[in-house]
């Protein structure tokens, strides 16, 4: 099985870009809320600060996988929010699959989840 | 609370985007510390400490600045850069260093990868080193022999010349120079001309050292070591005075023979040996590094095997020096910086035209760089080599990037789950490239061992009549082009897997791959096109290939006109100083065949002036007597022998008779069948006088079959035969029948030559049979490499139509299956399957052919006797194209019909 190959990097990256993608599948968000949702829901496991979460965002947005535009609301603040374009839906998707033949694999190879 | 926007703008440098982008991105970042900020004193933090949360937020405002720019490039690399919490900061500064890291870690890797997988890597490996190893030896041959500079003092300022005239040259296109020409050439050229030496090659006989031995060398005219820029590395060159009859008793010999004859003695300069009877000192040794130019002019072979050893002063007479005849030298003049060898074929054309004013014929000069001379005769057959090579290298670039693109099919999964986790299409380029790279740099490095060590053995096989053969080496440039050219194959290798690399659709491809691990169809068609492409290069090598095969075959079917089978030929060669003259020479030869006919070993011998192939006839006209025209035009060879030289050489009678000893002084003579014709057109020649020149006159008593006499491919022209005693010279052949095998007719003709004259060597001594071998050399060098290199095409061809058909029935089982269970009968499976295959084989056979005819149309000039679109040849290639092709089928062809549905369908 390939699997040992992959590096930790293309681990991050990936990682990092399902966890986004997977957040404004639901809903539209902006990015403070963005790296609150990760950090909330990993129970402070995986922090995003500033210099990782706004080039990851304008990245998929360079890509279409996110689309971004300013929400202006009476009496608050304009603020950004991005949502989740068809293309990033398939991209997802396919990352999806991507990780869970990864940790079946590593499940079958190591048995972490009965561990 | 702090103005964010103003926080952010003071310390993230200048964004490379528009100013209303930078704005927006101020303004996000700005709201996003504010959340952060407003959220810590929610929770209870103080002012200092809410400000410390911003602060530990961001800590390298210029890695998020470049990180950000990055972010805004348009996507070209896929996601890069973007990390998670703890490893972040590494990462992020070092970038560069990063990506060197992740390929020595790809090449690791790959490196256990491929170790893993044995018979792939070594398949690969040896291929590629084969491809590139041939192709380092056959470079080395070309660049050394073609390319590299000559080793003289700035060779390309060296020029050879030559002399045409015209009233001749239908039938003697090209001659040397003559001593008139040249000595008016000396004096007269001013602007063109540096400096300029003739030359002639000479044999000699040394004695008093030991055995007699016979050299080979030149007489050269002074000036030679000065024109080439070459000094002696003991003593000095000749002088003006030296060259002159009664003052040339001097010779200048090479290390080689210094070393050989000579001892190596430090204090040789001035010492004396004798030359043909005659005491000579030596005036100078050259270099160890020196040549002379390999010119086929020379009139003694300059081989590599066998190269000239003295130089001695040519010392002209006065006779010579006024002759409108003897164009016997070949002329080396050094051009002045800039001047082009025409402008020096002008001047000198124009130098002779005022010399050559009065008389009956008008000769021009000719000129050509001194490079251009040497290598002429092997530039074609090395360059069709260097091609053949060159398409073998790309037949296996093209089979290891079908191996490769096969393997990479394979490992689809793991490239779909790394793409599907994050990795971008450089990432997996990156990765196909560092493995090809591995394998091309393994196989250049196998190749170039290869090379090193089979260079002396292959170089064995080549012709010893290709000039500056011990030149050639692996040097530094050879090097180079090879490590060019293993980098071309690894990205030939390279393009295809990481094409299909970078395709990779993940969500597909996992899917697909549920199921089963089978390439898809479009990979299979890709590979059958790379099938098509390796058929089509051997079919075009097996073209020319087979076109040099049926040439060499039609060479050996010519009519020789004589026999070689236990024929030996050996040299005579007597001095001057001891045979004087045309009766003291004759009485030599005349004692050495009445000894030799009392040889038990000796079944016939006989004395020519040259031996068939070898061509070192004297050319002057035959003027039939009665005649009015003065008979230019019937220009041949006069060839002295002797009356045993028909038995000996197995040459025919037509009509009349041979000479026998009686005639050996008497002016009668035997002409060839053709000449005969000539001159005397229907009609019949016996009886029949002719003029050699404007001297002898001769009847003709006898008419013998036309032989080559002057080699394999040249038409021999009109022949004369006549005795040897009328002007005897001092260099006749001896060649002998023996009826008790070669050694010992040589050992008879030993003993009668040492019984006659002690001091008298036999020079040169060689079968026959190694004279037609030396003259078939060539062709046989490339037949050989060309047909090997067309049988390895084959064989990957071979194994690449095997590779694809075997991954195409795969492919296809579950058809295949369905099909034979609905009732297909096998023999239609498998004619589907070879029909398939056939395909891009068939597309590559047309190509091939096409490529192969074009390709021969180039080298026609190495082709006999056959047409670049030889029918035959085409025919037979493509029999056996077709008939491998087939053959690679069979196997996947029965595979296939043979599916079980049970096994397809589980």
């Amino acid at each position: 099985m390939p699997t040992e190959q992959v590096s930790s990097r293309d681990l991050q990256k990936g990682s990092a870009e399902m966890l986004v993608l997977a957040l404004v599948e639901e809903q539209q968000r902006h990015g403070y809320e963005i790296a609150q949702l990760i950090e909330q829901r990993s129970n402070g496991e995986i922090r995003f600060r500033v210099p990782s979460l706004y080039p990851l965002l304008y990245r998929l947005e360079r890509r279409g996988l996110v689309e971004g535009r300013w929400v202006e609301k009476a009496g608050v603040r304009r603020r950004r929010f991005y949502r989740i374009t068809p293309v990033g839906r398939k991209a997802l998707a396919a990352q999806r699959r991507g990780w869970k033949s990864l940790f079946e694999a590593l499940d079958r190879v190591a048995a972490f989840r009965h561990a | 609370m702090p103005d964010w926007r103003e926080y952010v703008r003071e310390r993230l440098p200048g964004l490379a985007c528009t100013p209303e982008r930078e704005a927006e991105i101020v303004e996000e970042l700005a709201e996003q510390l504010e959340d952060i900020y407003a959220s810590a004193l929610r929770s209870g933090a103080s002012l200092t400490e809410a400000q410390a949360r911003i602060h530990e937020e961001i800590q390298d405002w210029r890695a998020l600045a470049r990180d950000l720019q990055r972010a805004e490039q348009p996507a070209l690399a896929g996601p890069r850069s973007v990390a998670v919490h703890r490893l972040e900061p590494a990462i992020h500064r070092f970038l560069p260093g990063q990506r060197l890291l992740e390929i020595l870690r790809d090449a690791r890797l790959s490196i256990r990868a491929l170790i893993a997988r044995p018979l792939f890597t070594l398949t690969t490996v040896m291929t590629l080193a084969l491809g590139i190893g041939a192709t380092a030896v056959v470079f080395s041959l070309v660049h050394s022999v073609l390319l590299s500079p000559l080793p003289y003092r700035e060779p390309d300022r060296l020029t050879v010349v030559q002399q045409v005239i015209p009233e001749i040259a239908d039938r003697v296109p090209i001659l040397g120079v003559n001593p008139r020409s040249f000595i008016a050439w000396e004096k007269a050229c001013r602007t063109t001309c540096e400096n300029m030496a003739a030359l002639i090659g000479s044999t000699s006989t040394l004695t008093g050292l030991g055995e007699p031995e016979g050299l080979i060398g030149a007489r050269i005219s002074p000036a030679l070591f000065e024109v080439l820029g070459i000094a002696p590395t003991l003593g000095r060159s000749f002088t003006r005075d030296e060259d002159a009859p009664g003052r040339n008793a001097v010779v200048i010999v090479t290390h080689g023979f210094w070393q050989r004859r000579l001892g190596g003695d430090p204090a040789v300069i001035g010492r004396v040996v004798t030359l043909d009877s005659v005491p000579v000192e030596i005036a100078g040794v050259l270099p160890a590094t020196f040549r002379l130019p390999q010119l086929a002019q020379l009139s003694v072979p300059n081989r590599v095997d066998n190269p000239l050893e003295f130089f001695r002063p040519l010392a002209w007479s006065d006779d010579l020096r006024r002759s409108w005849g003897e164009y016997d030298n070949v002329v080396i003049v050094r051009r002045p910086a800039g001047v082009t060898p025409q402008a020096t074929e002008a001047e000198l054309t124009a130098i002779t035209r005022g010399e050559y004013e009065r008389a009956e014929i008008h000769p021009y000069a000719v000129a050509r760089p001194l490079m251009a001379a040497v290598t002429a005769d092997a530039r074609r057959p090395l360059w069709l080599v260097l091609g053949a090579v060159a398409a073998a290298l790309l037949i296996a670039c093209v089979n290891v990037a079908g191996l490769l693109g096969a393997r990479w099919t394979a490992r689809q999964r793991e490239l779909a789950i790394r793409t599907a986790i994050g990795a971008g299409r450089s990432r997996l380029v990156q990765l196909v490239a560092v493995e090809s790279l591995l394998l091309a740099l393994a196989g250049g490095a196998a190749g170039l061992a290869l090379a090193s060590v089979s260079l002396r053995a292959i170089l064995a096989t080549a012709p010893a009549s290709v000039p500056r053969l011990d030149e050639v080496r692996l040097d530094t440039t050879s090097f180079v082009v090879i490590a060019a050219v293993t980098l071309v194959c690894a990205l030939i290798c390279t393009l295809l897997p990481a094409w299909r690399a970078s395709r990779v659709d993940p969500g597909d491809t996992l899917k697909a791959s549920a199921l089963s691990t089978t390439p898809s169809g479009r990979w299979t068609a890709i590979r059958a096109w790379l099938v098509s492409g390796e058929v089509a290069l051997t079919a075009m090598l097996l073209v020319v290939g087979g076109l040099l095969v049926a040439s060499f075959i039609n060479v050996l079917r010519i009519d020789r006109g004589f026999t070689t089978t236990s024929v030996i030929a050996a040299n005579i060669e007597l001095p001057a100083a001891r045979y004087p003259d045309t009766a003291a020479r004759a009485r030599f030869f005349d004692a050495l065949l009445d000894g030799l006919s009392r040889e038990p070993a000796v079944a016939v011998a006989g004395l020519s002036r040259s031996l068939p192939l070898e061509g070192l006839a004297t050319v002057d006209n035959f003027i039939p007597v009665g005649e009015t025209q003065t008979g230019m035009r019937a220009v041949g060879s006069h060839v002295q022998v002797s009356a045993g030289y028909f038995a000996a050489i197995g040459l025919p009678l037509l009509r009349g008779r041979l000479l026998t000893p009686d005639d050996h002084s008497r002016p009668v003579a035997v002409i060839s069948d053709r000449t005969a014709r000539t001159l005397w057109p229907g009609q019949d020649a016996l009886g029949r006088n002719f003029r050699r020149g404007r001297g002898d006159l001769f009847q003709v008593v006898g008419v013998v079959a036309d032989a080559r006499i002057a080699g394999f491919e040249r038409d021999p022209g009109l022949v004369g035969y006549v005795p040897y005693g009328l002007s005897t010279r001092s260099g006749l052949t001896l060649v002998i029948r023996g009826n008790a095998g070669d050694s010992a007719a040589i050992a008879g003709a030993r003993r009668v030559v040492k019984a006659l004259d002690p001091d008298l060597p036999l020079r040169r001594v060689r079968t026959l049979d190694s004279v037609v071998d030396d003259a078939l050399a060539m062709r046989r060098f490339q037949v050989r490499l060309l047909t090997a290199f067309g049988a390895a095409g084959l064989l990957l061809a071979c194994l690449g139509i095997y590779g694809v058909l075997s991954a195409m029935v795969e492919a296809r089982r579950a058809e295949l299956a369905i099909r034979l269970a609905l009732g297909a009968p096998p023999s239609l499976v498998r004619r589907l399957v070879i029909r398939q295959a056939l395909t891009p084989v068939l597309v590559g056979l047309a190509i091939g052919l096409a490529a192969g005819v074009g390709a021969a149309r180039l080298a026609a000039s190495l082709l006999f006797g056959v047409a670049p679109a030889h029918p035959g040849v085409l025919a037979a290639v493509s029999g056996v194209v077709l008939t491998v092709a087939v053959a690679a089928c069979l196997e996947p062809a029965v595979r296939a019909a043979r599916t079980s549905f049970v096994s397809a369908m589980r």
